[in-house]
């Protein structure tokens, strides 16, 4: 390649695309990479959740809050619907300390714009007639949103596109080097991509990509695995699921290990969190049994469908014949303190990172515009500073 | 001519399910009988079924048809049934008693008998559109016949014209005898056999056109191709590359005899046309009686049972037995003919493993058996009784997996082959799931097949980890391949030749 970029992303998921389109939006010359086609990782396995109820205090939750704005009337910018939905979610609460921690979140900064609410279990049959709920002592009430991922990204993929995205599938990259003059050279399998800047979001893959570089990323992968039925007709109209805080400790010590950097001893290395959810086209997405075990697999485990299913009919008993068409499991990149690693690289200033995202649908408008800004050198609205992938090798 | 007359208490026409049961009844009963039959070999047309048989253990579910005749022949003899086989009896005269006038190669035999069970079975239909007449064009039985029986291939590619269960068994014959099947036609909007044999095919990927018709075949010395239109659409016909159209469009009693007695007909649209008036006693004519097909078309279970019912009947006119004792043996078999005569409802189901089985422990019997259908021979064989069915015998099965040992008998007996068994190591990362398989090419233990899903899609290769082949799963072997969770709940079968 003779030519040179504006900006080279590399990633072509639900991150890489949004930041493809916002920076083809302010007129730079982009060119989207990706190891495989569009959204082949976590982002065509994602289960369309818009979540901004478990965003933590500070940048984290300003972001997501953001990005939940942006994402109500993104279908009307990027001129392609993409099944966008409020939707009231229902978490059955089946403990007292689930219970407790549920009316401390009722009196938090986010409930009154997700409309927080305890519903008793026989209110809760008012939203969803067919929830069984005789083992939950209530029912958490919150107005979020979900879409369609696979649309969301051809969305982005189609404006990205009409702006002048040059999209380079099946173009691995081997490794950067430093050409000065403020440039940096992508080197893939199929040529040299040189860029004035560049930026990554390879979600789980994205430390094994930056690894030439002597940068240090602690990264693992967490495995998601989910599961799709036949299409029925109208049945639930709510996003369901359990209220559980099991994945915030078993994050912290899992994290605490990553940091360490050894194996964790940990004997259960997953949970659940269940949500299952009716799209438009009638189909139930059950999602997902996350677990934390750092070794790649591409097979889903019978536990995780096991466990999935289960909890499912527990509070579904009806759904019991309904046919499952596709399972899958899916790898999300895992940072030691689940913050995202956002911002340019130490000592690597014109290469950016976008990536470990805990919902990564919300975050994903606001993101975009941020590296956008960044590449554009513009001010940002927001300090990153908390993301900056730098700070795991600062202590 | 008096020399040449044999006299007998019961004479019986036809040494297919019905007349073979009607003799072993009668026989068992104190009466001298003679069955007669036109072939060389008694069974009728069960000598010409190589598959296994629904039904219940009575009935020899789960056994192949040519087994079960060889079985009732054998019964039939120690009972005490004379046998005169390549006869064909084209006369009755006289009421009291019957005589009969048969066809021998060396000239007419007759035969005197007190009573006559007709059990002469059914006649195929055919069905006329333009090129019926040319080689490559033939009925159900015919082809049986030559590939069954014979052991002749009559064409590579074959046409299926009727979606009942002649059909759809034919098909999957066919398939087991490496003769490719284009697609099975059919005008109803619905399967009319029963579904798991439907299964069958469709695992094989063979495509179920239902309605549909024929409108006419191709070629100049023999059929080349077939033309078929789909009776919604308003598109062209489609041409079908075929060397052979098969036609299992239903059957006809053979009430000849009945006829030429003078005995009455009355048409009954559901038993396949004209049958005798009065069931097994056919009324107005003392000392006749009908089993089988000739008395309605059904399933070899039905004709078994009737046959019987004949026996018993004859008995009865004869003083053998008293009119107590014909009640009480009489009463389990109009039972279970109550049973087996339930109209069985066609169901359009498409199976992929359901949330319930995914919620299950690790081991698991997959049971896609949608339909209410006489048969039991899962819950008879099954070592542990985890298996219920119970009365009426059209009961689906329910499994108590918690009793279940995985020994696999449930999956290698069910005629549909419709029973899998699904299993995971503890870590739930690996599964296997075993099916059964007949037929060629043979399967071994290592060996890398072509996984299919239960509407023929490939899956992806998987190893076979076991073969299991015992005497008593009558040629059939439980096959277990290794594969991803995600794929084993999915898997029904192998690919094998073309239809693969």
């Amino acid at each position: 390649m003779k030519e040179t970029w504006d900006v080279v992303v590399v990633g072509a998921g639900m991150v890489g695309l949004a930041v493809a389109y916002e920076l083809s939006r302010r007129n730079l010359r982009v060119a989207l990479l990706d190891k495989g086609g569009l959204g082949q990782g976590a982002s065509a396995a994602n289960c369309g959740l818009v979540l901004a109820s478990d965003a933590e205090p500070g940048l984290s939750r300003d972001l997501t809050l953001e990005g939940f704005r942006l994402l109500s009337t993104l279908s009307a910018r990027l001129g392609y619907d993409f099944e966008f939905e409020q939707k009231t979610f229902l978490q059955a609460l089946i403990s007292e300390t689930e219970l407790a921690e549920a009316e401390e979140m009722l009196n938090g900064p986010l409930s009154k714009p997700l409309h927080f609410r305890l519903l008793t279990p026989e209110e809760s049959r008012r939203y969803e007639p067919y929830l069984d709920t005789k083992d939950a002592l209530a029912v958490f009430h919150s107005l979020q949103a979900v879409v369609n991922p696979l649309q969301l990204l051809f969305a982005y993929y189609r404006a990205a596109r009409r702006q002048g995205v040059t999209w380079f599938p099946k173009t691995e990259v081997r490794g950067f080097s430093d050409y000065g003059n403020a440039q940096v050279a992508v080197q893939t399998e199929r040529g040299e991509f040189k860029a004035r800047k560049v930026i990554v979001a390879a979600g789980a893959w994205s430390a094994k990509l930056l690894s030439p570089l002597p940068v240090e990323l602690p990264m693992a992968f967490i495995q998601g695995e989910a599961m799709v039925t036949e299409a029925l007709p109208s049945l639930l109209s709510c996003c369901t699921g359990l209220f559980t805080s099991d994945r915030i400790d078993l994050e912290k010590a899992l994290g605490a290990d990553l940091l360490a950097g050894k194996q964790s001893g940990l004997e259960e290395t997953s949970c659940l969190e269940l949500d299952v959810r009716q799209m438009q086209g009638g189909n139930l997405l059950i999602g997902q049994k996350t677990d934390y075990n750092s070794a790649y697999r591409d097979t889903v485990s019978w536990n995780g469908m096991g466990l999935m299913a289960g909890q499912v009919l527990r509070w579904f008993p009806t759904l019991r014949a309904v046919r499952v068409l596709r399972t899958w499991v899916s790898p999300v990149a895992f940072t030691p303190d689940h913050q995202p690693l956002l911002g340019p690289l130490p000592h690597f200033e014109n290469i950016f990172l976008a990536t470990g995202f805990k919902s990564t649908i919300v975050l994903t408008p606001i993101v975009a515009e941020l590296a956008a800004d960044w590449a554009c050198d513009a001010n940002m609205p927001y300090d990153l500073g908390e993301f900056r992938p730098a700070r795991f090798g600062e202590e | 001519m008096g020399d040449r007359t044999a006299k007998v208490d019961v004479a019986i026409v036809g040494a297919g399910p019905a007349g073979l049961w009607a003799g072993i009844s009668a026989s068992g009963a104190g009466a001298v009988v003679s069955v007669i039959d036109e072939n060389l070999r008694p069974g009728g047309q069960l000598v010409k079924q190589i598959h296994k048989f629904f039904g219940s253990a009575q009935h020899h579910a789960g056994q192949r048809g040519m087994a079960i005749a060889s079985g009732l022949y054998h019964q039939a003899e120690a009972a005490g049934c004379r046998f005169s086989l390549n006869r064909r009896v084209y006369g009755v005269y006289g009421r009291g008693p019957f005589r009969l006038a048969m066809a021998t190669e060396g000239g007419t035999e007759y035969l005197d008998a007190r009573s006559l069970i007709l059990a002469t079975g059914a006649s195929e239909n055919a069905l006329a559109f333009p090129g019926w007449t040319l080689p490559g064009v033939m009925t159900a039985g015919a082809i049986q016949t030559l590939v069954n029986l014979q052991r002749v291939v009559p064409g590579h590619r074959v046409l299926m014209i009727g979606a009942g269960n002649v059909g759809l068994i034919v098909s999957y014959q066919l398939l087991l005898a490496g003769i490719s099947v284009a697609a099975v036609v059919d005008s109803k909007p619905d399967v009319g056999g029963y579904w798991v044999h439907a299964a069958k095919l469709a695992k094989a990927g063979v495509p179920l056109l239902t309605g549909h018709t024929i409108l006419g075949v191709r070629g100049e010395e023999r059929v080349r191709s077939a033309l078929v239109k789909d009776l919604r659409s308003p598109r062209q016909p489609v041409e079908i590359a075929v060397d052979t159209v098969c036609l299992a469009v239903g059957m006809t009693p053979s009430v000849r005899l009945v006829s030429l007695l003078g005995g009455h007909l009355v048409f009954e649209g559901g038993k396949g046309g004209f049958v005798p008036a009065g069931g097994e006693t056919v009324s107005g004519i003392p000392g006749l009686f009908a089993a089988g097909d000739a008395s309605g078309v059904a399933e070899a279970s039905i004709a078994m049972e009737e046959g019987k019912m004949a026996g018993i009947c004859a008995s009865r006119y004869l003083g053998l037995i008293s009119e107590k004792e014909e009640q009480e043996k009489s009463r389990g078999i109009r039972e279970t003919l109550a049973e087996l005569r339930q109209p069985v409802r066609p169901v359009r189901e498409e199976f992929s493993p359901s949330l319930s089985l995914f919620s299950s422990p690790v081991r698991r019997v997959i049971m896609e058996c949608p339909q209410e259908i006489p048969c039991n021979p899962c819950e008879k064989n099954c070592p542990r009784g985890a298996i219920k069915i119970g009365r009426p015998i059209t009961n689906r099965p329910q499994v108590d997996h918690a009793l279940c040992s995985g020994c696999g008998n449930c999956v290698a007996v069910c005629p549909g082959m419709a029973c899998y068994l699904l299993e995971y190591d503890r870590g739930g990362e690996k599964a296997k799931l075993s099916f059964a398989y007949e037929g060629w090419p043979l399967v071994h233990r290592g060996d890398w097949v072509m996984a299919v899903a239960g509407d023929g899609r490939k899956l992806g290769r998987v190893q076979v980890e076991k073969v299991k082949s015992l005497k008593a799963y009558s040629a059939t072997s439980v096959v277990t391949v290794a594969a991803g969770p995600e794929l084993a709940p999915y898997i029904r079968g192998m690919a094998r030749g073309e239809n693969g």
